[in-house]
């Protein structure tokens, strides 16, 4: 389909990630890497610099002394929070673009990925095969990054694409994406983590956490765990608009992730509490850096 | 407009008074009416069962089906209801649902099966609901009309 093409095409025209983004991704990649890396690739980018320490002095991680350093940020925050807000920073302008084509509004997309990071990291102790935190986290908040590239298209299918999933047409709404555009904010967001040439795993989840068994089998728990956060964070209130809660759980999650219900309330209730002390922090430092 | 966010509860019947919720995943607004004193609450339940967090049951009772529920009907008699449980509208808002074969993420649903069952024991019942399915809800209740709307991104509103 001709609007399939040109909507890949526009991926290649986004900006690239700032280098200390790709490179703070790459050393969490490594699950043996040691803080000092964070705390150097960090140090090195005035404005990353910049934005921990805002967030490291703001409200919700009031302390009683300044911090003033990286260093000693870097403890207050976790490095969930500083690769967070590096990819905050060179991502703002996909995260902060009002989601017309999902009838959501502008910091809808950031919250539900933060959220699903979240829970991504919460979910990530009862893999089956040991799954690094802190990818879970990374890979939850890029999961939907195609919805930003996507979103502008769907714009003006919106209502059809809505009767249509209402109607009963389409088994979830990322089949309704792909009847109306011939591709899907799945498939756009894989495009998009090629382009910023993103550690392979990372690319597997933004282009399979909707069908996490098509995944490669080296990524296929790390994307489990992702499709899990987004059912957390929709569920838990942050979804993207009319798209929230219209996708099919992967029925053989449970070999990936074994997980009680009661386990899983105690997740969501931990989801809740750390969303709602980060939203305040870091939306300041999404909101300040465009 | 009073705005509750999740675990929170309230009632009013203070004139031109709304309550609202936003957002429900499977989260679901139990909402209250009494019609002779206009007075109106709701509670914006996450969990069926507070013995998921006697620590949170404590903090925000209304986070839980089982907690929530008296806490609410607490609230609604300092706004004004006499305690009547056969004067009390109730209805339900939310509970989208995962369809999960192990019955573990499917948390809408029992949220919704707990609430009613806690409404049984208090010899009530919903008289109107928009539960289930797969679509997020914001839900708002006026004092003067008594009206429930529902709205969900790129849908028309409804009420119930
Ligand atoms: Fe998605
Ligand atoms: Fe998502």
């Amino acid at each position: 389909m001709v609007v399939s093409k040109s909507i890949i095409e526009s991926v290649r025209a986004l900006r690239p990630l700032s280098p200390s983004a790709a490179q703070l991704l790459q050393v969490m990649n490594n699950p043996n890497h040691s803080l000092r890396e964070v705390v150097q690739i960090a140090q090195r980018d005035a404005v990353i610099t910049a934005h921990i320490l805002r967030v490291a002095n703001s409200a919700a991680f009031a302390r009683r002394s300044e911090v003033s350093t990286v260093e000693k940020a870097l403890p207050v925050l976790g490095e969930r929070t500083v690769v967070g807000i590096a990819l905050g920073i060179c991502t703002a302008h996909l995260f902060n673009a009002p989601l017309e084509g999902y009838a959501g509004e502008k910091g809808e997309l950031w919250r539900h990925c933060l959220r699903c990071a979240i829970a991504a990291r919460e979910i990530s102790p009862f893999a089956a095969a040991p799954v690094a935190p802190e990818l879970a986290f990374t890979g939850g908040i890029l999961h939907d990054l195609g919805k930003a590239v996507i979103s502008s298209y769907l714009a003006n299918e919106r209502d059809k694409i809505v009767e249509g999933y209402d109607g009963g047409q389409f088994s979830d709404y990322l089949s309704a994406e792909q009847a109306a555009l011939g591709t899907n904010h799945a498939e756009v967001g894989g495009a998009l983590g090629v382009h910023w040439n993103l550690p392979a795993a990372l690319v597997q989840v933004m282009l399979h956490h909707h069908h996490p068994h098509n995944a490669g089998e080296q990524a296929r728990a790390l994307v489990y765990i992702v499709h899990l956060g987004d059912f957390i964070a929709m569920m838990g209130g942050s979804g993207t608009g009319t798209d929230t809660m219209s996708y099919a759980i992967d029925q053989s999650y449970s070999a990936y992730v074994k997980i009680s219900k009661r386990e899983l309330e105690r997740v969501m209730i931990r989801t809740g509490d750390e969303f709602e002390q980060m939203t305040s922090a870091t939306l300041n430092a999404q909101e300040g850096s465009v | 407009m009073i705005i509750l966010g999740v675990g929170d509860f309230g009632a009013t019947s203070k004139p031109g008074e709304a309550i609202k919720t936003i957002g429900l995943g499977s989260c679901v607004a139990v909402i209250m009416l009494d019609p002779e004193t206009h007075t109106v609450g709701m509670d914006h339940v996450a969990l069926p069962d507070s013995s998921a967090s006697a620590e949170r049951a404590r903090q925000k009772p209304g986070h839980f089906a089982d907690t929530g529920l008296p806490a609410l009907l607490e609230a609604m008699k300092r706004s004004g209801w006499n305690g009547n449980t056969r004067r009390l509208i109730v209805k339900l808002v939310g509970g989208a649902n995962v369809m999960d074969p192990n019955g573990t993420f499917n948390i809408g649903k029992r949220n919704v099966l707990a609430i009613k069952k806690i409404l049984w024991q208090h010899g009530m019942g919903a008289v109107a609901e928009a539960v289930g399915g797969q679509i997020s809800r914001t839900v708002t209740v006026d004092v003067d009309t008594g009206r429930v709307r529902i709205s969900t991104p790129g849908r028309e509103e409804m009420e119930i």
